[in-house]
């Protein structure tokens, strides 16, 4: 019996050693990125639009205190 | 015997075969200089026609971002007689030296993957994209890193996403992670896997209040259970399965790698505690005692140009630092990371002829990758013409137990001069190592350190240093 169970766990290692020959585990990196690229396009477009109006105030500031 | 010249002109890079678009050769010309020469297909000809006519491209390489790069006649390719077919050529500055990545320190790697990211941001902004993430692809002149594969370039389609983000991961943010969050060395995997460094690696070493360190979730946790997910369902007997296309808008990609550039950049090794690191500053030695060693290395550069040096035990770099106005290149190695670290972070801002390299003398960059010819050794990379071992023998002899014969007979093989410094069994430094040993090294005595030098060496010179403790040693290869 302790025969038969070990031979059966040396074909399943064996086995399962080939298993993934052909599986690319990179293949969801597409998928990753189009989730990662989502969240950062949001925070990116955030803080261009901040940045952007900032840079607005700063320049209406800027020339209001010139005509004053 | 009708051998074309190619064989004598044109070596195939080693290390550059696995791009079916192009090939890489080294051409030898007759002034000394050899050229970069790679020979591509048709297509990728066409869109590195292209890459060269734009302004981005042109402004990078102005910046020595990228390898100066220009089209390559091929008639020319015929009137040498070179048997070689491919369609189109391009020509390449020469890169004087070559270094992998499981040389570098922490900042060497960094300053390649900031490098890396810039080219991808600008590239994606002006429609094109780097197709590989690898820092095989990034070299340093000056300390300054530079891309050298220009067919990396190729066109950004529409809908495309950044593909090559796992490799950058495994080659880049991971090794720097393991260095920034773990405190361990990335240069063992790197050596050992040349793909990189997997997603479980990073994700099993992490305790969990490291799995909120910045970067972290996103991309290593978040990679690693995908990667999990898709092993543990797909089957190789299963039927293969037509995937849909995800599309990527170029915006969301360009967002992606300016937060990777923010995580990259955050990054820092917290690494300062070194044996060797603050050697410059703590050494044993009377400063009257380094004068005569920095006299000693100084006149031996003066009497002969040497072309390229290496510094083996270089610490931080006092010595190569030195002689640098006296010779061509010098390559300063060391086995300590951070004091290479310490002395790229130093020498990075200068125009400087010294590069920094992390190598273990006992336990040099071998060949190896495919038919283990693709990253070369180091041996096979720089000849010197000039070698230095200042207070190094004891280490070999003791803490390696190298005995300084089989040492002095590697030196030989570098068919080059010597400056080598025998530390005496009564230096205080070779008490403290001896101290730790049971065996006594009785063969370790300046006499039979000298009658092993003449087996290999002539002795152009000797100087007493420390009053007699150590010696220094000019030597020639007989």
């Amino acid at each position: 019996m302790k025969i038969k169970n070990s031979l059966l766990l040396c074909l399943i290692l064996i086995y399962s050693t080939n298993v993934y020959a052909y599986i690319d585990p990179g293949s969801g990196s597409a998928l990753i990125t189009a989730i990662l690229g989502f969240f950062a396009a949001i925070i990116y477009s955030f803080k261009k639009f901040f940045y952007n109006l900032k840079n607005k105030f700063k320049s209406e500031s800027k020339s209001n205190s010139k005509e004053g | 015997m009708g051998m074309k010249q190619s064989e004598n002109i044109y070596t195939r890079d080693s290390g550059s075969f696995r791009d079916p678009s192009g090939q890489v050769y080294i051409k030898k010309t007759s002034d000394g200089n050899p050229r970069i020469i790679r020979g591509v297909n048709a297509e990728t000809y066409q869109q590195q026609k292209e890459l060269l006519a734009c302004n981005f491209f042109q402004e990078l390489a102005k910046k020595n971002k990228i390898v100066a790069t220009a089209i390559y006649d091929k008639n020319k390719i015929i009137e040498e007689d070179v048997n070689l077919n491919w369609d189109f050529y391009l020509e390449h500055d020469y890169i004087n030296f070559i270094s992998y990545p499981y040389e570098w320190s922490f900042y060497q790697l960094k300053d390649a993957a900031l490098l890396h990211l810039e080219l991808l941001k600008t590239s994606l902004e002006n429609d094109w994209i780097l197709k590989d993430s690898t820092p095989y692809n990034i070299q340093f002149i000056n300390n300054k890193p530079i891309f050298i594969d220009t067919p990396s370039f190729i066109k950004w389609e529409k809908d495309e996403g950044w593909d090559s983000y796992r490799q950058f991961c495994m080659m880049f943010l991971y090794p720097l992670m393991l260095r920034a969050y773990l405190d361990l060395d990335f240069r063992l995997n790197l050596r050992s896997n040349l793909d990189g460094i997997d997603s479980a690696i990073l994700y099993k070493s992490l305790s969990f209040n490291k799995l909120f360190k910045k970067g972290v979730l996103s991309h290593v946790v978040l990679p690693y259970l995908m990667e999990r997910s898709i092993l543990k369902k797909e089957r190789d007997t299963a039927p293969v399965k037509e995937k849909t296309k995800i599309k990527q808008s170029r915006i969301s990609i360009i967002a992606l790698v300016d937060s990777m550039i923010n995580i990259v950049n955050k990054l820092n090794s917290k690494s300062t505690i070194s044996a060797w690191a603050d050697y410059d500053h703590i050494n044993t030695y009377e400063q009257n005692d380094n004068k005569i060693k920095k006299n000693f290395i100084y006149q031996v550069t003066l009497k002969k140009s040497y072309n390229t040096v290496w510094d083996f035990g270089a610490n931080t770099g006092m010595f190569s630092e030195h002689i640098s106005k006296n010779v061509s290149n010098i390559i300063a190695m060391d086995s300590d990371s951070i004091a290479i670290g310490k002395m790229f972070n130093r020498l990075k801002g200068q125009d400087t002829n010294i590069y920094p390299l992390i190598q273990k003398i006992e336990n040099m960059s071998p060949n190896q990758g495919f038919n283990s010819n693709e990253r070369l050794r180091l041996e096979s990379r720089s000849r010197p013409d000039l070698v230095m071992c200042l207070a190094v023998i004891h280490h070999i002899r003791i803490s390696s137990n190298i005995p300084c014969e089989i040492f002095l007979k590697y030196l030989r093989t570098l068919d080059s001069d010597i400056i080598i410094e025998f530390v005496n069994r009564n230096d205080e430094m070779v008490i403290k190592l001896l101290a730790n040993k049971k065996e006594k090294y009785d063969d370790y005595s300046i006499k039979s350190f000298e009658s092993s030098v003449l087996k290999f060496f002539s002795i152009e010179d000797k100087q007493p240093v420390k009053n007699g403790l150590r010696q220094l040693y000019h030597l020639t290869p007989k």
